[in-house]
């Protein structure tokens, strides 16, 4: 059964998602001013928020539960977690440029990005959360944003 | 040249100790291309993109990005420049990073802003090859020669 930690997270994936794909549309009807908006919404869901738990509280725990050094996993989801905040600025700038090709290219690369990224953490590392953590979780923060 | 977990490190490059490797040439620019293990843990490449020539970069944003099936992530400048050429062939044939990722799969040529701050990212020498060690054994790395 899935853990109510495993739940929550994954439940923001999709939120995080769908705040994106609302900035995007923003963006296709050229709807910038808009689209900043929503895009500096979602970058400060995933980056202050969901990123921020994960980095702080759920790698190391997970760390500490696995191996007690830096494992191969979070090493890989740390580093994918850096990529796409440079990924974020430059969406920014580009919506600040009103360049509509550069923006979806990027986009595009994005969200192929989190679906890797997202599909990695909620099969190898979300359902062990319940068991690294020391409350199971269960009281863990909730990703802001 | 240097061999670790079957990846290349060539001895005679710089490298930013994540994913990207730079020549320095005769005219002031610098060749970038992606490591061996960085290609490797890429998997079998299936799209570029490269910047346009004549586009400026900061340092740390993306000259390139790159995309296979089970990958996607971007190939960060390690100074601000300029892009003065950018490989086209990969553009057509992005497999080639996977092949000849040191010859051939070269990704842009750069024209730094400022020649005295190239060197404070990028690292040579026994030091170099060290860290790039590291850095395989950080992700697990085991790199497989393709042969087309």
């Amino acid at each position: 059964m899935e853990s109510p930690i495993a739940a929550v997270l994954q439940q923001d994936h999709a939120r995080l998602d769908r705040l994106l794909e609302s900035a995007a549309e923003a963006v296709r009807a050229g709807r910038w001013k808009e689209a900043a908006v929503l895009l500096e919404r979602f970058r400060h869901g995933i980056v202050d928020g969901h990123m921020d738990v994960e980095e702080k509280i759920l790698f190391p725990a997970f760390e500490r539960w696995e191996t007690d050094v830096e494992h191969s996993l979070t090493a890989l989801l740390k580093k994918g977690h850096q990529d796409l905040r440079v990924f974020f600025q430059e969406m920014a700038e580009t919506i600040g440029a009103s360049d509509m090709e550069e923006f979806l290219d990027l986009l595009g690369t994005v969200q192929t990005i989190l679906r890797q990224h997202d599909a990695k953490e909620e099969a190898e590392l979300y359902p062990f959360l319940a068991d690294a953590l020391p409350d199971g979780g269960g009281h863990g923060r909730r990703p802001a944003g | 040249m240097a061999e670790f977990q079957g990846c290349q490190l060539p001895e005679d490059l710089y490298y930013d100790l994540d994913y990207v490797w730079a020549r320095p040439g005769d005219d002031g620019t610098f060749t970038l291309g992606v490591t061996d293990p960085a290609q490797t843990m890429s998997g079998r490449l299936q799209k570029v993109r490269i910047k346009k020539p004549g586009t400026h970069l900061e340092a740390g944003r993306h000259v390139a990005t790159l995309e296979s099936g089970k990958w996607a992530g971007g190939v960060p400048v390690p100074f601000a420049g300029e892009v003065v050429a950018r490989n086209d062939t990969l553009l057509e044939d992005p497999h080639l990073i996977n092949v000849d990722p040191y010859g051939d799969a070269w990704i842009a040529r750069i024209r730094p802003d400022s020649i005295s701050t190239v060197l404070e990212r990028l690292h040579g020498g026994s030091e170099a090859q060290e860290e790039l060690r590291s850095w395989i054994r950080r992700y697990d790395v085991q790199c497989m020669r393709c042969a087309d």
